[in-house]
């Protein structure tokens, strides 16, 4: 059929160059300088109207073949949005909250880590904001934590692929390095949109990881007729946004006294307890005397410029029956720790044909590559360049620390070791000669087959796989001071997942105006990852680093499979566009369960009812919908859960095998399918032509029998255990309201206020726990843990409190310092409230765009906080350096404190305090920032068609430019060392960096 | 022509899902890298090994507390808090979190393994001997501890284990000895090499039985003296180690992986700051006795110098030596090889405790025979770290003659304890363990500002804190019992 129509603007006025295009990808023309089309499609049809600076937007094919749209600077009406599986909807047929967001933005105020972009952008999804580098991962957390201990990260599908977003390594309070999780390597270049499903619903078709909801990427594709170039170019320079704000005062020394001599500086090297800096000339622990003075901010002579270079260039085109779109992404990152940084190429090829009358077939191909060079050590780590520099002398300038020869080494070629700990190391000698890269090639391939029986009935078959492999190398040279000989890891790892889905669908709308879309089918998960590692000590020749040149060396070998096998059917019943029932169901198996409950079924319903389409609604209602749904999910846990395994402890000794129990958490092979459930109900509200939009979402999540992998106590051999009736609890607000208060000839301003409340509470952790630790912040001074604890929301701060008498004084032990008191929760280590408010302002051919991102309702245990107050460092510890310090409270016979702590001993008071108490090491979390900025000059329609280009926009944009409110010192609130739920510790991380860029597009 | 379409598209799904729903599920979730059953010699050397102590464990736990607390070493670094009875939880956890992890955990899994396989009944008696040597380390230096129900997560469910008290321990881990040693049968088969500690010998590992027993009765003289004397004399008729050849001493390497290396070697190859302490070398010196050149070393051409405990770096400058640690008498590095075997038992040990059992009256051969066979077994026994270390018999018989065994029972006694203090380096938990037992030698302790006791040698470590999260109403309990969770609490037998 032949469908024709008008296109204009709000104004009314015809646009020219819209691309119209049948969606299937088949045909497609542009738009006529009056905005007029002629298009031939198939009936069922999507057509597409697409042009840059307006909403894309989707409408069935209309059945008398007129169409006029009226396209807006993003506010759309009527929509088709992806759901599940990929399937196509009305966005109006919806029972749940599912949120769209153009791609676009994110390719100019870039993140390395797109997933780190859609901070502030959604109700209720938080992103948590991780302190770990250029090349680390994401956490992303939408309605909070539905499980004690299992992932609460989404499911990322990709042009209906689920793909992998493993976490490969995390640092822990003992430090290490975050090396990085699968959705970082997704470029913003071809992705058209974004879809965030919040709820448990997707997962009657993607299975029991969409259980935490489903981010659905939508890559581009190209459009029959259209060859297109397009140009993106983006250049951003990076600097730390919080600076420590440590004392300047007092210099280095542990007992007030300077250091008299070199070995004496050495080893009090990060104590700042001496006297007050007078500039006299004073011994360091090179032995060289240099005046006792504010030597500079080793902090801010230690981080460079960063600088990330992105370019992109994209290729569409088509005939009548196959398009394609093939971009190519060049990303060039130099990190702030100087000789650190990530490069990363991606390609994609887009491909969508018509082989035969009834069949189409669509390829999706991504091959990435991408190099990682000297990834930080975090937290309390050896090698961790950021501790290193955090607790250097205020008297020891920062270059004292090159050395003889400039790089950190001495002049035999070790390690210039500046302090007394060989754990912690000089910094030049970490970013001059320890190395680690990594090296991943990843390619994820999707291709799908749709047959079409005849008008109302079709089948598909869908198959992709997501693969990588990671070469990793770890070198730490001869002359480290921890590790003399030296020592090398070197790893290979591949993962792979591959989906395969099939299913038969039928859908019709009867004239009567009842309409139904059924679809039934099957799908499988394999997934796999494999792990061969050698690692050893001690090189042989010098200057050789490779694996083969070391006396000791050890394997290690791993392989993790699992595979779960579902059926599944949805089923959507509508009547006209007014009332649409939404039901799906899923019985699957899982591979890691015992063989007699491996398997599950989980049911989902909902309802739509789109009131606006009742006759006597008020004009000024554009739209209105209720819609309100229920849904199950199931879920299981890690491979090999079931079995005491045995196997044997790194290479043997003196040529015999050692022995031992291969699991650290007690297996247990009564484990069963987890089960959770929400319920979900809200308004979709637009008045005054989409002007004013109000959308709100009510929820109450309720996961049953949450699988809870428990620390116990080492005494019992193990350390963790499964708690197989885990009950967690997540009852939740959000609200999204849009407005466009400006909208005049050459005005247009849009603001967007989105928040949401979350209350998290685990109700039961099994029948003999109440509570059950996550992680702690060290095994070393000062501790605090995270708990789920029942009554508390999931991962609560605990530690030792004060001890206080009745009235509240803390009471003061006699040795003058604060005794400690209780082990309590301390607080929620994630923010229960989230939001961010975004403003976009047109004015002619500029465009400015800004968003402030808030959160609250979160504390943090800042070990950097901590230790600088051990070491004298925090102005903390400034009171009393010259007359001598009591501790404000009673003694625990209720007098007031009046033990003096010596000017003498005041390492004394402030190293006791940190080993005994936590209480004041504990920060609000709350923030507001400057998420993002960017100004945009597009270029007029008459200079284009002169230099015979289609279109060229330049910005300026930034990101996390402003850090506007915050209560906790030194550091970035959002500063975590991992993403894993153990949220609500902070420790000497890549500090979180402020980027200003510039974006330059065209299309051709 | 549609319907049969349908037909084959259902179909297809039918036979490639439904009928597959749980297909090979059991072979997908198997570990390729891990067995279902091993052979229970392989968990015994692991046990062995991991209990002869690892660099945390054996450097952290070991010479940065105790060996410091008894003055075989000092150091003027922060680090090593017990030299100034400073509390530093991460060394001091150190033994207390990688034993129950490795040598508790490998060796109950051994054990329930052994109990279906009577065969190997030499087996299970060395890992029963082996369970007391690493339990009664852990209770002498932290107290009260979970004992019973310890390492029992997966064979009985027990997530949170009891602190037994250390009464109960010491009498359990006193008749476990004696079943064990009971039970050892030189006509049955044995571990042979997998037993790193006496390559199978049946006798020898009888015997070490015996001592065990015997050093954890005269454990009890301050406690419970008659449970001392039934107990030693069940050892002395058991037949303790006679000379250098039972001595307990496990073979380490010097890799691949860190735990294959001796732990005291390794800990101090990174942290080379620890110093003979000046207490130490001074009685050396004032006995002119030949193990002080075994166990020091000192730059050529220089004096002996021993460090004294309590001193920092700003303090160190009023010293002999001052702020130049080489200047310090070190330990021998021909002791500190990586592949240096770890002291379980000296056979020197059993021999002293033997000399007083007879001086308590509970035996009746000569304590003077015992005391000469304990200087012989000691001073023999450095050889086996290297060749020159090994004292010449007339060099002992020289030092026997100028340091004899008094006659006096109430001098020899404390003579005894100074003899065994010497004769213990580098095997402090013990040392640390005999002078709370006996107060000798006489220390005097350092006051260091700050330090954790009031100036008073500690008694004992704090528990690590952890357990106060994952294990609270047990350790709650366990302090109500025991007394404050400080360094100044003393355990059960030390009251």
């Amino acid at each position: 059929m032949t469908v024709s129509g008008t296109v204009t603007d709000e104004t009314g006025e015809g646009l020219i160059g819209v691309n119209v295009f049948e969606e299937s990808g088949l045909k497609g023309t542009t738009t006529d300088a009056t905005g007029n089309f002629n298009l031939e499609v198939s009936a069922n049809a999507i057509i597409v109207f697409s042009m840059i600076g307006f909403e894309t937007l989707k409408f069935p094919a209309p059945p008398y073949g007129r169409l006029n749209v009226m396209m807006i600077e993003g506010v759309q009406l009527k929509e088709i949005v992806v759901t599940a599986l990929g399937v196509e909807r009305d966005a109006a047929s919806l029972s749940y909250s599912v949120t769209k967001i153009s791609a676009q933005p994110l390719t100019v105020s870039r993140e390395n880590n797109i997933a780190n972009g859609l901070s502030g952008q959604v109700a209720g999804v938080n992103v948590a904001g991780l302190a770990t580098g250029p090349a680390g991962s994401s956490r992303i957390v939408i309605r909070g934590h539905h499980s004690i201990s299992r992932d609460n990260q989404p499911l990322y599908v990709v042009d209906g692929l689920p793909i992998d977003n493993t976490n490969l390594g995390n640092a822990n309070t003992n430090g290490g390095q975050d090396w990085g999780d699968g959705i970082s390597s997704i470029s913003p270049d071809d992705i058209e949109s974004i879809q965030i499903l919040k709820g448990a619903n997707a997962a009657a078709l993607y299975g029991s990881r969409a259980a935490n909801g489903v981010i659905l990427i939508t890559s581009k594709k190209g459009a029959a007729g259209i060859f297109g170039v397009e140009i993106n170019s983006n250049l951003t320079l990076e600097e730390p946004l919080v600076l420590h704000d440590w004392q300047r005062a007092y210099g280095q020394g542990w007992v007030a006294f300077k250091p008299a001599s070199a070995d004496d500086a050495y080893s009090s090297n990060w104590f700042h307890y001496g006297p007050k800096l007078d500039g006299e000339p004073t011994i360091q622990f090179d032995g060289i005397e240099r005046p006792y003075e504010d030597a500079g901010d080793a902090f801010k002579q230690f981080y460079e410029t960063g600088r990330t270079l992105t370019n992109s260039l994209a290729l569409t085109g088509g005939a009548e029956k196959i398009n394609f779109r093939f971009g190519f992404t060049n990303l060039e990152n130099k990190a702030i720790i100087p000789n650190s940084g990530l490069d990363r190429r991606s390609l994609t090829l887009s491909l969508n044909a018509q082989p035969a009358k009834r069949l189409t077939a669509s390829f999706n191909i991504r091959y990435i590559n991408q190099e990682v060079k000297n990834r930080s050590q975090l937290a309390a780590s050896p090698l961790n360049p950021n501790y290193s520099v955090g607790i250097l002398p205020i008297n020891t300038p920062y270059n004292a620390l090159k050395g003889p020869n400039g790089d950190g080494s001495t002049t035999e070629g070790n390690e210039f070791s500046f302090v007394g700990n060989p754990y912690i190391n000089n910094p030049f000698w970490i970013i001059n000669h320890v190395r680690n890269k990594d090296d991943k090639n990843r390619f994820i391939g999707v291709g799908e087959l749709k047959y079409d029986l005849n008008g109302w009935l079709y089948a598909l078959l869908r198959v992709g796989r997501d693969q990588y492999t990671i070469r990793r190398t770890e070198i730490t040279p001869i002359g480290t001071s921890f590790l003399p000989g030296g020592g090398m890891n070197e790893a290979n790892i591949k993962n792979t997942e591959t989906n395969t889905d099939a299913w038969i669908g039928s859908k019709h709308i009867f004239e009567n105006g009842f309409g139904y879309d059924i679809m039934i089918g099957g799908s499988r998960r394999d997934a796999a990852f494999e792990l061969l590692s050698i690692s050893g000590q001690n090189f042989l020749i010098p200057d050789l680093n490779s694996i083969t040149n070391l006396s000791n060396v050890t394997n290690n070998y791993g392989l993790w499979k699992r595979r779960s096998n579902a059926v599944f059917s949805t089923a959507q019943f509508s009547w006209k566009s007014l009332l649409y029932l939404n039901l799906t169901g899923r019985q699957e198996w899982f591979s890691t369960l015992p063989k007699d409950d491996n398997t599950l079924f989980y049911p989902s319903a909902g309802l739509s009812f789109v009131f606006s389409e009742l006759d006597k609604m008020p004009n000024w209602l554009s739209f209105g919908k209720w819609r309100f749904s229920y849904a199950q999910v199931s879920g299981d846990v890690d491979p090999y859960s079931l079995a005491l395994n045995y196997n044997l402890r790194a290479s043997g000794h003196l040529g015999l095998p050692l022995g031992q129990v291969a699991n650290t958490t007690v297996p247990d092979e009564a484990l069963h399918p987890a089960l959770a459930s929400e319920l979900e109900t809200g308004f979709d509200l637009r008045f005054l032509n989409g002007r004013v939009g109000l959308d709100l979402s009510l929820y109450r999540q309720h996961t049953r029998k949450d699988l809870v992998v428990s620390a116990i106590s080492n005494t019992s051999g193990f350390d963790a255990r499964f708690v197989k009736d885990g009950e967690v609890k997540n009852l939740g607000i959000e609200v999204n309201l849009h407005l466009v208060p400006i909208k005049k000839e050459n005005w247009l301003w849009e603001t967007n206020l989105n928040f949401a409340k979350n209350d998290n509470e685990v109700i039961n952790l099994g029948a003999d726990a109440t509570t059950i630790e996550l992680a702690r912040s060290s095994n070393d001074v000062p501790v605090a843990f995270i708990h789920n604890e029942v009554g508390q929301p999931a991962s609560v701060i605990k530690g030792f409190e004060y001890k206080r008498d009745d009235a509240g004084n803390i009471i003061i032990g006699a040795d003058g310092v604060p005794l400690q008191g209780d082990l309590v929760v301390l607080g929620n280590g994630v923010h229960d409230f989230t939001g961010g408010w975004s403003n976009t302002l047109h004015w002619k051919n500029f465009s400015f765009n800004f968003l402030l991102d808030f959160k609250t309702g979160a504390k943090v245990f800042s070990g950097s906080n901590a230790f600088a107050t051990l070491t004298g460092r925090h102005k903390m510890t400034l009171p009393g350096r010259e007359e001598g310090y009591i501790s404000p409270g009673v003694t625990e016979s209720g007098e007031p404190n009046e033990v003096l702590i010596d000017p003498l001993f005041l390492i004394t008071y402030w190293s006791i305090l940190p080993g005994r108490i936590a209480e004041p090491f504990v920060y609000d979390a709350s923030y507001i920032k400057l998420r993002q900025a960017s100004l945009t000059w597009r270029m007029p329609t008459n200079w284009l068609e002169n230099i015979k280009l289609k279109d060229i926009e330049i910005s300026l944009t930034g990101r996390n430019l402003l850090l506007l409110f915050s209560n906790i010192p030194n550091v970035d609130p959002e500063s975590a060392f991992q993403n894993g739920n153990a949220q609500g510790l902070e420790m000497f991380s890549v500090p979180p960096v402020r980027t200003f860029g510039f974006n330059l597009r065209a299309r051709i | 022509m549609h319907s049969i379409h349908i037909k084959y598209i259902l179909s297809f799904i039918i036979i490639f899902f439904i009928a597959a729903c749980d297909k090979d599920f059991e072979s997908i979730n198997t570990n390729p890298a891990s067995a279902n059953d091993i052979p229970p010699e392989f968990l015994f050397t692991n046990a062995l090994l991991s209990g002869a102590l690892n660099s945390n464990q054996a450097g952290g736990a070991t010479l940065s507390y105790a060996a410091c607390f008894i003055q075989h070493l000092a150091s003027t670094k922060f680090n090593w808090q017990g030299d100034k009875y400073y509390n530093d939880p991460f060394h001091g956890n150190a033994l207390f979190n990688d034993a129950y992890r490795n040598e508790v955990k490998t060796l109950t899994e051994l054990l329930r393994m052994l109990d279906e396989m009577p065969e190997k009944q030499n087996l299970q008696a060395m890992a029963r001997i082996w369970r007391t040597v690493v339990f009664h380390r852990l209770t002498d230096f932290y107290g009260d501890l979970p004992y019973s129900e310890a390492g029992l997560a997966f064979a009985e469910k027990i997530y949170e284990p009891i602190y037994d008290t250390q009464q109960n321990i010491y009498e359990d881990m006193l008749q476990e000895l004696e079943a064990a040693c009971a039970a050892l049968d030189g006509s049955k088969s044995t571990p042979a090499q997998a037993d790193i500690l006496y390559n199978g010998d049946v006798e020898k590992w009888r015997k070490f039985g015996y001592s065990m027993m015997l050093r954890l009765a005269m454990r009890l003289t301050k406690v419970d003296i008659d449970m001392a004397a039934i107990w030693s004399k069940k050892a002395l008729t058991g037949g303790i180690m006679t000379d250098d050849n039972y001595s307990a001493l496990v073979s380490r390497a010097t890799g691949p992986a860190d735990i294959n290396k001796n732990g005291i070697s390794h800990f101090l190859s990174i942290e080379d700051q620890g110093r003979i302490c000046k207490t130490f070398v001074d009685w050396l010196q004032n006995h002119n006795d030949p193990r002080l050149d075994v166990y020091a070393w000192q730059k050529l051409g220089n004096d002996w110098l021993g460090l004294p405990n309590g001193i920092d770096d700003l303090h160190i400058i009023e010293f002999v030596g001052g702020n130049d640690l080489d200047s310090f008498t070190r330990i021998n590095p021909l002791l500190l090889n990586l592949d240096a075997p770890s002291i379980i038992m000296s056979a020197a040990e059993p021999q002293l405790l033997a000399a007083e059992a007879a001086l308590r009256g509970w035996s009746q051969e000569d304590p003077t025979v015992h005391y000469e066979s304990a200087i012989r077994a000691s001073m023999k026994m450095w050889g086996r770290f290297d060749g020159s270390l090994s004292i010449g018999d007339q060099a002992i018989d020289e030092y026997l003659i100028n340091n004899p065994l008094p006659a006096n029972s109430d001098n020899a006694i404390p003579f005894i304890q100074e003899q065994y203090w010497a004769a213990t380096f580098l095997n402090e938990l013990e040392t640390y363990a005999n002078w709370r037992r006996t107060g000798y030698p006489e220390l005097i302790p350092v006051n260091f500002p700050g330090n954790a006791t009031g100036g008073t040698i500690p008694r004992r470590l704090r528990y690590p804190q952890v357990e106060y999260s994952v294990n609270n109403a047990n350790i709650n309990a366990a302090i109500q019992r025991q007394g404050p969770d400080e360094m100044t609490t003393r355990v059960w037998w030390d009251q």
